[in-house]
């Protein structure tokens, strides 16, 4: 069975779909996993930056399926066509690469017109969790980009996820939507006592490497301190910002082949990932 | 305090197995036994001649040899070649990395083009015939100008022009 993350922050432009995305990678490239990226924002970056933005418009134009259809597969639309029709899962995946010693990565592309689902979401949170449940065993790992809100979108990623990655900027504004993420987790797990949840931990992310200004330590510590108060963990190896990340997207790989990226960089996302993936038990 | 050296080596190992998984750990060790640092300290080793010719003739050795048994693999490969290596296709090493994860190779050894090509050839060889097709018809759009063009084609997308 596939172990589920989702990676969450009610704030935007922390490095969620880079560091979704790069962690896909690497969990296929560096220890085997087959994995399988899903894009829950209907900003749709993550497809953008894993498939190509060529190969994604593609993708779109062929009229391949994405994660709004997931939602919407219940939607009646129209008088013509307005009977339900049964989704086949599979044809939902975009096989993105597949290496010869079986280690994979897949993705479910998102789209602008998921955000529909935001108009009129009910009952729809469950229908992700249906879905990853009929194709998790063919995965080790699934990643999940969310969208900076709190809405049906990450009670849907809540509901299929065994952990969350918090990445966090060590900022002001950053570090004031850290709390509305810790009172969003604790009221779906109110509600769902059943599933079990759990933040894995919180990781800094895109900062000035060496920035030692006092605002950034004042922001670093208030959310070590609420971290400390929640019980989460926060990583020992943050990920400093480099321009390589932004490269990697544009070409649609992963950091460690892509092209100008300093050794400093590759050793600094391998630390962390030395220290995430055994947390998630891979 | 000092670190006794076994200690420190296992937490190393450990380390590596964690980033690698063990079965990677184990072939790049293979590469360390006695037998391979005896090849590669002999005399004999250091003073042979450069792989990169052999390495050449054997890519050239296996199109050749499946002229006959295959002729539509050999020709759409016998193309590709001809087209790679007048940098018609793939023009930059960067390219031909990102080639490389198209057909399934998680990295491809070499900085120059010239070093990478044989070993992309010799991958290449192994796919199915279909999946070759596939790729040789995906390198035409592997290139820096079509990675820098990838902002107008997703805003030509949304704002809905052909």
């Amino acid at each position: 069975m596939a172990v589920c993350v989702s990676l969450i922050n009610m704030k935007g432009g922390v490095g969620k779909t880079t560091l979704a995305s790069q962690i896909a990678w690497y969990a296929a490239v560096y220890l085997d996993k087959k994995v399988l990226l899903v894009d829950l924002d209907p900003q749709a970056n993550a497809s953008q930056s894993v498939m190509s933005p060529q190969e994604y418009v593609k993708y779109l134009d062929n009229g391949g399926l994405t994660v709004a259809d997931i939602f919407e597969q219940f939607t009646p639309t129209g008088m013509a066509s307005g009977s339900p029709k049964k989704l086949d899962p599979l044809k939902v995946i975009y096989k993105r690469v597949e290496y010869r010693d079986g280690s994979l990565v897949h993705i479910v592309p998102s789209r602008l017109e998921l955000s529909w689902t935001l108009r009129n979401p009910t009952g729809k949170e469950t229908l992700l969790p249906r879905f990853i449940a009929k194709v998790e065993e063919r995965y080790d790992l699934i990643v999940i980009d969310c969208a900076p809100t709190d809405s049906i979108l990450t009670d849907a990623a809540y509901h299929c996820s065994r952990y969350i990655l918090v990445p966090i900027r060590a900022e002001f504004l950053a570090s004031i939507g850290f709390p509305l993420l810790n009172r969003s987790i604790k009221a779906f797990q109110i509600r769902h006592e059943d599933h079990t949840i759990e933040v894995c931990g919180l990781v800094f992310n895109d900062f000035v490497r060496g920035n030692v200004k006092s605002e950034n330590k004042l922001a670093r510590k208030d959310v070590q301190e609420k971290a400390a108060e929640y019980g989460w963990y926060v990583f020992q190896n943050d990920i400093p910002h480099s321009d390589s990340y932004f490269k990697a997207a544009r070409d649609g790989m992963p950091i460690s082949s892509t092209k100008g990226t300093h050794g400093i960089v590759k050793t600094e996302f391998a630390k962390f990932a030395g220290e995430f993936f055994p947390l998630i038990g891979l | 305090m000092s670190r006794s050296p076994r200690p420190l080596l296992e937490e190393e190992i450990e380390l590596l197995v964690r980033h690698f998984g063990i079965q990677r750990v184990r072939l790049a060790m293979a590469k360390f036994s006695p037998e391979n640092d005896r090849e590669r300290l002999s005399p004999a080793r250091r003073n042979a001649p450069s792989s990169r010719g052999p390495a050449r003739a054997t890519v050239a050795t296996a199109l050749e040899s499946i002229r006959g048994s295959d002729t539509a693999r050999h020709d759409l490969l016998a193309e590709f070649l001809t087209r790679l290596n007048a940098r018609q296709v793939l023009p930059e090493s960067q390219d031909i990395r990102q080639f490389a994860q198209l057909i399934g190779l998680k990295g491809i050894a070499g900085k120059s083009r010239r070093d990478m090509i044989p070993k992309l050839t010799r991958s290449l060889l192994e796919l199915p015939i279909e999946r070759l097709r596939t790729a040789v018809e995906s390198a035409a759009n592997i290139s820096e100008a079509q990675r820098q063009m990838g902002f107008s084609v997703l805003t030509d997308k949304l704002l809905g022009r052909p």
